[in-house]
C-alpha cells in the first residue's frame, strides 16, 4: 500500500520543505502570548494539601477550621472525591485495584491530594492549608522493585495480594532456537533512573460552573484534551457537553501534561461549590512530587548471538516501578515489544513486562515512552556482543541492520520498518563524527593515560500511536492513536482558515500547517489564520485527539490535507462553473482560481467564498452552500489487537548517534568533545523546526543520563522536590550537537513525514553509556545505570565497581 | 510560591534597624534576598518580621582602610566583580564569583549575605577564609569583629546573636599575590562539593605564605592550617604535595547530601587542592593563577 | 519608637516607563506585582526557587529574578520587562530569535530575551562560552539551548556589522 502523494496533494512548492520563520514566534518576542496565567480572569484560588508521608493510614481529616476562615471558599476532601465521582480507570491494569483522583483512606505517596481549598486569592488559599488537621498512621513503605516484591513488603493496594499490577509477557519467533544455536550469550542487568522532560510552565487550569446549565468550563493546559473530556465526564457521570474543556498556549509538555485530568476534576467538585471560577496554578514543587516522572526501571536482557556475529534474538525482563497511580500503570512496560529489536534483523523477541508498584511518585508517558530506557539495554549489549567478538562497534551494528533492500520489514511482533536505509545512516553518523579519527586520537589518549571514549547508539523512532498495546492486555480496543480531525474554511472575505483537533505545546504546528495548506491551495502562510486553541465545543477532536506519541506530522497534517483537499475541489468546481471553465483547465495561485493561459479569467477566493456563503443562488444548482469542510483522518496501516502480529506504532524514523567524551580521572566529571547525530525523519515539512525538536529531544536524553534523578530515600521520601536538587542541563553544559539527514519518504502518510520530536530521548541515553564505558574500558569498568553520576564513575575507575 | 503573612520593615539606617532588632527577635533580615526569598517561597522558613536592609546605603561603600578593604555587607556580588580594587587588593574574589550561581543571582547577592548565609557549600566563605577576612558585627550593644574562620558554628549557623547586623567585611590586602580556586560541582553554579581557595605569595616555585579556605568539605567553610603548614617553605613538588594531600584528608569532615556523598567529597578534595597549588604556583613566576 | 513593619506595603515601581503604584501584601513578589499590577504577563514563573530564570527583568538595567525580590523591595526603583525592552540590541535580537528557531513553546522566551539584552548592552561581542555562561540562568526544556545560543551570537555579528 502507498498512501504517499505529494504531486496529488500540493499545487505549488514554495513553501513546504522551507525553513519558514514561525507565525508563533512574534507574540513570544513582545511577551504577549496568552498562557493560562496570562489569560483575563477573576475569581479565586485553589491549593492543594499533599501527604507528607509515603505510606500511611488516614485516621482523621478535620477541615473546620479552614471552613471557618471567611476567605475560604470550598474545601474537597478524598471522601468528597470518593462519593461524587467514580474511581479512576486505569490505561492498561486488569487487576481489581480502586484508586481515586485523591487519598481515601490512605496515601500512598508524597505528595498525594489529601484536601484541596478553594479561597479568595491565592495567600488566602495557601494560608488555607494550615487550618486543615489530618492525622495520620504512618505505614511501613517501599521505594524501590525489589523491595516491593520481596516477600515481606508491605501491601500498597490492600484490594490484591501483591505489588504487581501487569506481569505478561508478549514473545515472537523462534526464541528456544536462537539459544541453542548461539555462540554465546550477553546478559546484563541495567537500571534507568526517573527522571522528567520538566516543561517550563506547571500543569495550570481554571474551571468555571454555570449552575443554569450545569456546565463545567474548564480552561488548562491539557496535553490530550479529547481523553480528558472521556475521564472527567465519565468520572462526574455527566453527558459530554457539561464539560467544556479549552487549551491556550501551552509551555511545553514531553507528554507530561498528559496527567492534569485528575487536578481538573477536583477543580470541578470545588467550582461547583465555591460558587465560582477558581484558578489552579501548579507549584514547580508540587510538579517534581510526581505525576510526572518515568518510571525507574530493572531491566534484565539476554541477547544470543551466532558465531557469524549475528544477533538471533532478544529476550528483556523489564521491571517498571510505576509508583502508586494506577491510571498510567503498564505503559512503559508494554509500549516495548514491537520495536524491542531496535534497527536490527533479530528473529525472535520476548518481553517480559511487570508493572510494579510503589511508594513513589505516580509516572505519566515522558517523551518517547519506554523506548529510550529500551535502548539504553539493547545498544549497551550491542556494544557488549561486539566487544565479546572482538569487532568494532560500527562493524558489528552494519552487519545486523535491517538493509534497505528489506524494506518494508516487518518485526517478529508485526510492526513495519516502512523504508529507510539504516545501514547507510550509520555510515553518514560516523562521517560526521569523524569516528576514524576519534579512534586514532584515543588510541593517543590512552597512551597519555587520558581517558576518552566513543559510544554509538541505533535507534528507531517510532511514530503515530496505535495505543491498541493496551487492549492486548485487556482483550478490548478503547483507543487507537491513529486519526484526527481538521477544519479547514474559506471565510466570506477569501481568509483561510485552519483549526484541528489537536494542540500545540511548542512544536510550530500552526507554522508547519500553514505551510502545507498554502502550498495546496497556491497562497502563502500569512494568507491562513490557524486558530491554535483547542475547544472541545468547537474543535474537531476525536477520542485520541492530542499531541503525543510523535503523531502530528502523519495524521493531524493528514486531517488538514484531507480537509483542505475537499475544500479545494470545491473551490475548483464553482470557479469552473462560474468561469464557463473546463476544471482540469483551472490552476490556483494569488488567493485566486484562473484558467491556465489566459489572464483575464479568473476569480478571487473571495468572490468565490460571497457566492458559497452570501450570494447562494449564483451556486451550481446541485452544490451545498458554504466553504468549511470538517474532515477526519485515519492512518490504515494500525493493525487490529492480535498479539500474534501487531503494530504499536505506524510511522519509523531512525537515527545513529555519534558521540565522544573524556572523563576527568580526579573527579569522575565528564565532556563532551563530540556529539554528532544524523537521522531519517523522511520528508521534512520545515527543517528548522524538525533540527529544534531533534536537539531539544536529544538533550532531554542527556539530561536523563548524566544528571537528572528524582531520587528517594529507602523510605520513598523525596530528595529532588525542586531545580536546586533535580539537575537540569543548562546552556553551559550541553554540547555542541552537530546534525545530518537522510531523507527516506514514508510511504504510509501523506507527505513522506516521520516522526521527529522523541529520537533524541530515544538514542541518546545509550550512545552516551556506550562512550563513557569506552573511555573507562582500561579500567574494565561497566556502565549499567543511569543517570552516570561522577560519583559512580569515580567509584568505577577506583575500585572497578560498575557504574 | 507564596510566603507566610510577614510584617515587612525597611530602615533607612543601622540606628533603626537594630532597634527593629532589639524589638523583634524572630524577625530575618533581607539583604540581596537570593537565598532567603526561595526560604520564605517555600516556607521552610516563616518569620513574623522581615527587615529589609536594603535601604541601608552606608553597607554600599567598598573602601582602603590602612592595609585593609572594608566591603560593606551590602555591596553585591556583581559589584564585586567588576571593581578593580577587589581584583587588586584580594585576587581570589573575583576567581571565585565566576562559580557563585548566575548573573542574575549575583545582581542581587550580597557579599555580607552569602557570608551570613553559612552555607557549608558557600564559595565566598572559603576565599574570605583564604582571605585572612572578618566580619564586623553591630547590635545595639556595640561592634565586634570576628575572623570569618570562627563565624561558622555549623551549617547554616554562626556566632551571630539576636539583633547583631554583619555591616562589612574586613580583608587584608593582598596586592600581587596569587590566587586560585578548585572547585568541583556537578554543574556550573551547583553547590561546591570541594572547593580550595588558595591565596599564595610564590618565589621561584617555592610556596612562601600561603592560606586555604574550603567549602563543601565539613559541617561549615573550613580554614586548612595544617595542609597550608605543608606546603608554606617547600617548593611546590610531587612529595610536598602528598604531604599537603594527606594533611587536608585529616582536616576535612564532609558530610552526605543529595548533591554528593562524603566520600565523594573526600575523593575529589585533594585533586582541588592540588588542582588549585599547581595553578597558584603555575610554571612562571610571574603568571598569576587564572582559577 | 521605631517602625516594626506593616502587613502590606504600597510600592511605586516604574515599569517600562510608568508608574505603578498599589496596596499589596508584603509578601507579594515583584514578579506577581509586575504580572497582576503592571499587567505585564509576558513575565513568567517557571519554578519556587529562583534556578528557572522564566521571571527575568531589568532592576535598574540590571537582568535579575524577579520571583527573588520583593514588590516593595522594588519600590522607587526601573523595571524593565520584555515587552519594555528598548537597548539598541533588541531589534536584532529578536530577528535572530526567530531566524535560527530560538523559539519553541516560547515561556522561557521573554527571561532569555531579557537576560541577552543585558549581555549584548554590556559586552557587545561574546564568544560562545561568554554566552552560555550568561544565560546558565535561564532554563529551556525545548530547545537544548543550541538555537537560542546561536541567535544571540548572530545578533551580536549584526551588531558588529553594524558598528563598522
Amino acid at each position: 500500500m502507498t498512501i504517499y502523494a505529494p504531486d496529488r496533494v500540493l499545487a505549488a512548492s514554495n513553501w513546504v520543505g522551507r525553513r519558514a520563520p514561525r507565525k508563533e514566534d512574534a507574540r513570544h518576542l513582545y511577551g504577549r502570548a496568552r498562557f493560562l496565567d496570562d489569560l483575563p480572569f477573576e475569581g479565586g484560588a485553589i491549593a492543594i494539601l499533599r501527604s507528607p508521608h509515603p505510606h500511611a493510614r488516614i485516621v482523621s481529616v478535620d477541615t473546620s477550621r479552614a471552613l471557618a476562615d471567611p476567605r475560604v471558599l470550598a474545601v474537597v476532601t478524598g471522601e468528597d472525591v470518593r462519593r461524587e465521582t467514580s474511581p479512576v480507570a486505569s490505561r492498561s491494569v486488569t487487576a481489581p485495584v480502586t484508586q481515586y483522583v485523591m487519598a481515601v483512606d490512605k496515601v500512598r505517596w508524597v505528595g498525594e491530594p489529601v484536601v484541596a481549598i478553594a479561597a479568595v486569592d491565592m495567600f488566602a488559599a495557601k494560608d488555607a492549608l494550615d487550618l486543615v488537621d489530618v492525622e495520620y498512621e504512618p505505614l511501613p513503605s517501599v521505594a524501590d522493585v525489589d523491595a516491593a516484591l520481596a516477600g515481606d513488603a508491605p501491601l500498597i493496594y490492600d484490594d490484591i495480594d501483591s505489588n504487581v499490577l501487569v506481569h505478561d509477557e508478549i514473545a515472537h519467533g523462534p526464541m528456544a532456537q536462537a539459544f541453542d544455536d548461539a555462540a554465546f550469550v550477553v546478559r546484563e542487568t541495567y537500571r534507568v533512573g526517573r527522571f522528567s522532560s520538566t516543561p517550563l510552565e506547571p500543569y495550570a487550569l481554571t474551571v468555571a460552573y454555570d449552575a443554569n446549565n450545569e456546565v463545567y468550563d474548564v480552561v488548562a493546559n491539557d496535553q490530550q484534551p479529547a481523553r480528558s473530556i472521556g475521564n472527567i465526564t465519565k468520572a462526574l457521570g455527566v453527558p459530554t457537553a457539561n464539560v467544556r474543556l479549552s487549551v491556550p498556549e501551552s509551555g511545553g509538555s514531553f507528554g507530561i501534561k498528559l496527567a492534569i485530568w485528575p487536578y481538573a476534576l477536583i477543580g470541578c467538585l470545588l467550582a461547583k461549590r465555591a460558587g465560582r471560577p477558581l484558578k489552579w496554578i501548579q507549584t514547580r514543587t508540587e510538579h517534581m512530587l510526581g505525576g510526572t516522572h518515568t518510571p525507574d526501571v530493572k531491566m534484565e536482557m539476554e541477547l544470543p548471538v551466532g558465531a557469524d556475529g549475528k544477533i538471533l534474538a532478544m529476550r528483556l525482563r523489564s521491571k517498571e516501578n510505576d509508583g502508586a497511580f494506577i491510571h498510567t500503570a503498564g505503559i512503559y512496560g508494554l509500549i516495548k515489544f514491537a520495536t524491542a529489536v531496535g534497527p536490527y534483523t533479530i528473529g525472535a523477541a520476548s518481553i517480559d513486562l511487570m508493572s510494579v508498584v510503589t511508594n513513589r511518585g505516580p509516572v505519566v508517558q515522558n517523551r518517547g515512552v519506554g523506548k529510550p530506557a529500551m535502548t539504553f539495554a539493547l545498544e549497551r549489549s550491542v556494544d557488549r556482543a561486539a566487544r565479546r567478538l572482538g569487532m568494532d562497534p560500527a562493524e558489528f551494528r552494519l552487519r545486523n541492520m535491517v538493509p534497505p533492500e528489506a524494506m518494508p520489514y516487518t518485526t517478529p511482533a508485526g510492526e513495519i520498518y516502512e523504508s529507510g536505509d539504516y545501514p547507510e545512516t550509520m555510515r553518514r553518523a560516523l562521517e560526521l563524527g569523524r569516528y576514524r579519527e576519534f579512534r586514532e586520537k584515543q588510541a593517543v589518549a590512552r597512551a597519555e593515560g587520558r581517558l576518552l571514549g566513543i559510544g554509538l547508539s541505533a535507534g528507531i523512532e517510532p511514530g503515530t500511536s496505535n495505543i491498541g498495546y493496551y487492549s492486548l492486555l485487556k482483550g478490548t480496543t478503547d483507543y487507537n492513536g491513529s486519526s484526527e480531525g481538521a477544519v479547514v474554511g474559506i471565510e466570506v472575505d477569501g481568509q483561510v482558515t485552519v483549526r484541528t483537533g489537536s494542540v500545540d505545546t511548542g512544536q510550530g504546528h500552526e507554522t508547519t500547517i500553514c505551510q502545507v495548506v498554502a502550498d495546496m491551495l497556491g497562497i502563502t502562510p500569512e494568507d491562513i489564520s490557524f486558530d491554535t486553541f483547542f475547544d472541545s465545543t468547537r474543535s474537531p477532536y476525536t477520542g485520541q485527539s492530542g499531541a503525543y506519541s510523535n503523531r502530528f506530522n502523519d495524521v493531524e497534517v493528514g486531517a488538514v490535507i484531507t480537509a483542505t483537499e475537499r475544500v479545494r475541489a470545491k473551490v475548483r468546481t464553482l470557479a469552473a462553473y462560474l468561469l464557463e471553465a473546463k476544471e482540469e483547465d483551472l490552476v490556483l495561485g494569488d488567493r485566486a482560481v484562473h484558467v491556465a493561459g489566459d489572464a483575464s479569467r479568473s476569480v478571487a477566493f473571495g468572490e468565490l467564498a460571497k457566492v458559497a456563503y452570501n450570494k447562494v443562488v449564483l451556486l451550481p444548482p446541485d452544490m451545498e452552500p458554504g466553504l468549511r469542510v470538517m474532515a477526519y483522518y485515519r492512518n490504515p496501516m494500525a493493525k487490529p489487537p492480535d498479539r500474534g502480529d501487531f503494530n504499536v506504532q505506524l510511522t519509523h524514523s531512525n537515527s545513529v548517534h555519534v558521540v565522544v567524551v573524556e572523563v576527568d580521572k580526579g573527579t569522575g566529571m565528564l565532556d563532551f568533545l563530540k556529539y554528532a547525530i544524523v537521522h531519517d525523519c523522511g520528508r521534512q515539512l520545515n527543517p528548522a523546526v524538525v533540527e529544534g525538536m531533534a536537539i531539544g529531544s536529544t538533550v532531554h536524553g542527556i539530561g536523563g543520563a548524566l544528571l537528572e534523578e528524582f531520587q528517594y530515600d529507602d523510605a520513598a521520601n523525596p530528595l529532588a522536590t525542586s531545580f536546586q536538587t533535580y539537575l537540569k542541563p543548562v546552556a553551559q553544559t550541553v554540547p555542541r550537537i552537530e546534525l545530518g539527514h537522510l531523507e527516506s519518504p514514508c510511504p504510509y502518510t501523506l507527505l513522506g513525514t516521520k516522526a521527529t520530536g522523541e529520537g533524541g530521548s530515544i538514542t541518546s541515553l545509550a550512545a552516551i553509556g556506550n562512550a563513557v564505558e569506552d573511555a573507562l574500558s582500561p579500567y574494565g569498568v561497566q556502565v549499567n545505570s543511569l543517570p552516570i553520576t561522577p560519583e559512580k564513575i569515580l567509584r568505577g575507575i577506583r575500585d572497578g565497581a560498575p557504574v | 510560591m507564596i510566603p507566610v503573612d510577614f510584617a515587612y520593615a525597611r530602615p533607612g539606617s543601622l540606628a533603626d534597624t537594630l532597634a527593629v532588632l532589639d524589638g523583634n527577635p524572630g524577625a530575618r533580615l533581607l539583604a540581596g534576598g537570593q537565598s532567603l526569598l526561595t526560604q520564605l517561597k517555600t516556607r521552610t522558613v516563616a518569620p513574623d518580621v522581615v527587615v529589609d536592609i536594603g535601604g541601608l546605603d552606608e553597607l554600599r561603600a567598598i573602601r582602603l582602610e590602612d592595609d585593609r578593604l572594608v566591603i560593606g555587607a551590602m555591596v553585591t556580588m556583581a559589584s564585586l566583580t567588576r571593581d578593580a580594587a577587589v581584583a587588586r587588593a584580594v585576587p581570589i574574589l573575583p576567581l571565585v564569583l565566576r562559580h557563585v550561581a548566575d548573573v542574575q543571582v549575583r545582581n542581587r547577592g550580597t557579599l555580607g549575605g552569602s557570608l551570613a548565609y553559612a552555607d557549608p557549600s558557600g564559595d565566598l566563605a572559603g576565599a574570605a577564609i583564604a582571605s585572612g577576612a572578618s566580619v564586623r558585627l553591630a547590635s545595639s550593644a556595640g561592634e565586634r569583629e570576628v575572623p570569618v574562620a570562627e563565624l561558622y558554628t555549623g551549617p547554616f549557623r554562626t556566632v551571630l546573636r539576636a539583633g547583631e547586623v554583619l555591616t562589612a567585611v574586613s580583608l587584608p590586602r593582598r596586592d600581587g599575590a596569587r590566587a586560585s580556586y578548585g572547585a568541583v560541582a556537578r554543574r556550573p553554579a551547583d553547590p561546591t562539593l570541594a572547593g580550595v581557595a588558595v591565596v599564595a605569595d610564590v618565589d621561584g616555585g617555592t610556596v612562601t605564605e600561603l592560606a586555604i579556605g574550603l567549602v563543601g568539605l565539613g559541617d561549615r567553610p573550613l580554614p586548612a592550617p595544617r595542609t597550608a603548614a605543608a606546603v608554606r617553605g617547600r617548593p611546590l613538588g610531587d612529595e610536598t604535595i602528598a604531604a599537603a594531600r594527606a594533611e587536608l584528608d585529616a582536616e576535612i569532615a564532609p558530610l552526605d547530601s543529595t548533591a554528593g556523598s562524603a566520600d565523594y567529597r573526600r575523593a575529589v578534595a585533594p585533586v582541588a587542592l592540588e588542582r588549585a597549588l599547581r595553578e597558584a604556583v603555575g610554571d612562571d613566576a610571574g603568571v598569576e593563577g587564572n582559577g | 519608637m521605631t517602625d516594626l513593619g506593616t502587613r502590606t506595603a504600597t510600592p511605586t515601581v516604574r515599569v517600562n516607563g510608568e508608574d505603578v503604584t498599589g496596596e499589596v501584601p508584603a509578601r507579594m513578589l515583584l514578579v506577581h506585582y509586575l504580572r497582576e499590577n503592571a499587567g505585564r504577563t509576558g513575565v513568567h514563573v517557571g519554578c519556587d526557587s529562583g534556578n528557572c530564570g522564566a521571571c527575568t527583568v531589568l532592576l535598574d538595567g540590571a537582568p535579575v529574578k524577579s520571583c527573588m525580590v520583593l514588590a516593595a523591595q522594588a519600590s522607587g526603583r526601573e523595571v524593565t520587562t520584555v515587552d519594555g525592552l528598548d537597548a539598541p540590541c533588541v531589534p536584532a535580537l529578536r530577528r535572530a530569535f526567530v531566524e535560527h528557531a530560538a523559539i519553541q513553546c516560547g515561556y522561557c522566551t521573554p527571561g532569555m530575551l531579557t537576560n541577552a539584552t543585558a549581555l549584548l548592552r554590556d559586552d557587545p561581542h561574546p564568544d560562545e562560552d561568554a554566552i552560555r555562561a550568561a544565560l546558565k540562568g535561564n532554563l529551556c526544556m525545548c530547545t537544548g539551548y543550541q538555537q537560542i545560543v546561536d541567535a544571540v551570537a548572530a545578533a551580536a555579528a549584526e551588531g558588529e556589522e553594524a558598528s563598522r
